[in-house]
C-alpha cells in the first residue's frame, strides 16, 4: 500500500449496513483491513467491535449497501 | 460420510480450488473441498472470457462449456474512436462459467476428491504455528476437520490468508469494485469483444460488452475502489447502459470484486498455500483471473501431493510454491501492475491522442505484431501493451 493511501482510523464517524442491498460479492471483505467482515452465502454479519471506521468498505461496495456518515 | 482428518483441505470451489483438489488428489492425497455456496459454479460473477491457453493442459475445448470463440478485439477511446484488432495467432473463448466450474468440479471428484457445498469455513485450527485443519459451519451443524495442508482458494474475499497470519488484504487502489448484467434484446457481433475506457465511463478500470451470442451479451463495468466518489460501480453501469443498450433488457445481474494488485510476497506458510484471487493472482491490468488461478491451482495441488507423499509440509517445503509461483509469473504480474497504474491514470486526452494514432492504421494491418511495428516511433506503446495483455 502506498502511504498516500494509509488505513486511516475514523475516517468516517458512522457505518450504516443496507443489506437490502446487499449482493454478498465480497469486496468489502477484500478492503477490510481489520477482517471484521464475515460473508456466508447470503448472510453479512460486521463485527463493530473491531471495525476502525476506516471507510474502506463504503468505497468498495459496488452496489451502496455499505455507507459510510461523515466523521 | 465426511472424515475428521485428510491429508488436505482446500476452501473454495472455483476454478483454482476445483484444480487444486484434482491435482492434489491426482497426485494420491485424501483430498476434502468446502465451498460455502450451495452450487460450485453459481452465482456466475465473471465475464466468462479466457485465452485459448488458458485451457492447455487442463480441459479439451468442448461446446458444453464453450459459448463461441473471439476472434477480435474492440477498444474504444474516451472520445468515441473504435480501434478494432483481429486475433489471428491466438483466440479467446467465452465459457458458460457455470458449467465450465462444474466440469472443473467433477474432475476433482473423478480424480478422488470429497466436495462438500454449503460447507463455510469460518476459521482455521492452529497449532503453535502451524496449521492443522478447519472450522466449518454447516447449514445445521458445526465441525472441526483436521487437515495437514489447508490450500486456501477462497477467491477475493479471502480471509484463510489472513487467519494464518499472511498478509493478504487489498487496498481500495487494489481493488476493482464491478457490476455486471446479462443484456438481452440487443444486438451484437458474437467473436468481437469491446472495451470502453474513459474517467467518466469507469474511473480507474474500464466497461465491456462481451458477447454470449447475437443478441445477448455480459455487459460490466469495473472501477477502482480508490476513486469511487459517490458514483458506485452500478451507477456507473445504469448510465452505461442508458446510453449504449437504452432498449435492453436486463436478464441477470451481480457485482463483484476483482483484485488488481502487486503479486504478495508470500502466499505459504507451514501447512498452508494460497491460490487464485485470495493470492492476487489475477492479472492486475485486466482483471482476468480463470486462468491464472487454474495454473496456480495446478502447481499448488501438485506440491501438496508430493509433500504429503515425503511425509513433510512445514513452511520451509512449502516455500516452493511461493517460489515456483513467482519465477513463472511473479515478472510478468509486476509487469502488468505497472502498466495499470500508468493506464489508468491516464488523462482521456492523452487516451484520445493515442487511440488517433492506431486508429490510422489500415484495418486489415491491424494485427498486434504489425501494429506494434508500425506505431513504435510513435510511441504510443501503451495501448499496444495493453491490446497484447488482453489475450
Ligand atoms: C464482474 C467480473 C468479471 C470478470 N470477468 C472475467 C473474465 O472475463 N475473464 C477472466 O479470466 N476472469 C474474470 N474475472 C475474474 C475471475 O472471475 C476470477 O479471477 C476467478 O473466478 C478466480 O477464481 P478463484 O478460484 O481464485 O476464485 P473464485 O472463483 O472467486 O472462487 C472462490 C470460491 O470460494 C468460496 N468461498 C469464499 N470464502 C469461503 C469460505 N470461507 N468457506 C468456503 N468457501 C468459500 C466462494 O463462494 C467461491 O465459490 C471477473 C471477475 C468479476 C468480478
Ligand atoms: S461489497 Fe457491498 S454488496 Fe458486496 S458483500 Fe459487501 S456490502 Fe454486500
Ligand atoms: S469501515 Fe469497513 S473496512 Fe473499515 S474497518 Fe470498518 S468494516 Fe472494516
Amino acid at each position: 500500500m502506498s502511504k498516500r493511501e494509509k488505513v486511516v482510523k475514523g475516517a468516517i464517524g458512522e457505518l450504516r449496513f443496507i443489506s437490502e442491498l446487499c449482493d454478498f460479492c465480497g469486496c468489502c471483505v477484500a478492503v477490510c483491513p481489520v477482517d471484521c467482515i464475515e460473508l456466508e452465502e447470503s448472510r453479512l454479519t460486521l463485527d463493530m467491535n473491531s471495525c476502525i471506521y476506516c471507510g474502506n468498505c463504503p468505497k468498495a461496495c459496488p452496489v451502496g449497501a455499505l455507507v459510510g456518515d461523515a466523521a | 460420510m465426511i472424515r475428521d482428518s485428510y491429508d488436505v483441505i482446500v476452501v473454495g470451489g472455483g476454478p483454482g480450488g476445483a484444480v487444486s483438489a484434482w491435482f492434489a488428489a491426482r497426485g494420491g492425497a485424501s483430498v476434502l473441498l468446502l465451498e460455502k455456496d450451495r452450487d460450485i459454479g453459481i452465482p456466475v460473477r465473471c465475464a466468462e472470457a479466457i485465452g485459448q491457453g488458458g485451457l492447455q493442459g487442463i480441459l479439451e475445448p468442448d461446446p458444453h462449456f464453450i459459448a463461441h470463440e473471439i476472434n477480435s478485439l474492440r477498444f474504444i477511446a474516451p472520445d468515441g474512436t473504435r480501434i478494432d484488432i483481429q486475433q489471428t495467432d491466438e483466440v479467446g473463448y467465452m465459457l458458460n462459467r457455470r458449467i465450465f466450474d462444474q466440469e472443473l468440479g467433477r474432475k476433482a471428484a473423478s480424480a478422488g476428491a470429497q466436495i462438500i457445498t454449503h460447507a463455510y469455513v469460518s476459521g482455521l485450527i492452529k497449532n503453535s504455528d502451524s496449521i492443522r485443519g478447519v472450522k466449518v459451519r454447516f447449514p445445521a451443524a458445526e465441525k472441526e476437520i483436521r487437515a495437514k495442508i489447508v490450500i486456501g482458494a477462497d477467491g477475493v474475499e479471502s480471509r484463510v490468508g489472513r487467519w494464518a497470519g499472511l498478509r493478504t488484504f487489498y487496498a481500495p487502489k487494489d481493488l476493482e469494485s464491478c457490476y455486471q448484467v446479462v443484456l438481452g434484446g440487443i444486438t451484437v457481433d458474437k467473436n468481437l469483444i469491446s472495451l470502453y475506457f474513459g474517467n467518466e465511463v469507469a474511473p480507474g478500470g474500464y466497461a465491456w460488452v462481451f458477447p454470449k451470442g447475437d443478441d445477448i451479451a455480459n455487459v460490466g463495468i469495473g472501477v477502482s475502489a480508490a476513486m469511487i466518489d459517490g458514483i458506485n460501480a452500478k451507477k456507473h453501469l445504469d448510465q452505461f447502459i442508458e446510453r449504449h443498450f437504452p432498449k435492453a433488457s436486463i436478464l441477470a445481474c451481480v457485482s463483484g470484486g476483482v483484485p488488481s494488485a502487486k503479486p504478495f510476497k508470500k502466499i505459504h506458510g507451514s501447512g498452508i498455500m494460497l491460490v487464485g484471487d485470495a493470492a492476487a493472482h489475477a492479472s492486475p491490468l485486466t482483471g482476468g483471473g480463470i486462468s491464472n488461478a487454474i495454473a496456480a491451482g495446478r502447481l499448488a495441488g501438485e506440491i501438496a501431493a508430493k509433500c504429503i507423499a515425503d511425509g513433510s509440509w512445514n513452511e520451509k517445503d512449502l516455500s516452493v510454491y511461493t517460489r515456483m509461483w513467482d519465477k513463472r509469473w511473479g515478472d510478468n504480474q509486476r509487469r502488468l501492475y505497472r502498466l495499470k497504474e500508468t493506464v489508468f491514470k491516464l488523462s482521456d486526452d492523452v487516451f484520445n491522442k493515442a487511440a488517433a494514432v492506431l486508429v490510422s492504421i489500415p484495418t486489415e494491418e491491424r494485427s498486434i505484431k504489425k501494429i506494434i511495428a508500425t506505431t513504435l516511433k510513435n510511441n504510443p506503446k501503451i495501448l499496444l501493451e495493453l491490446a497484447r495483455t488482453f489475450f
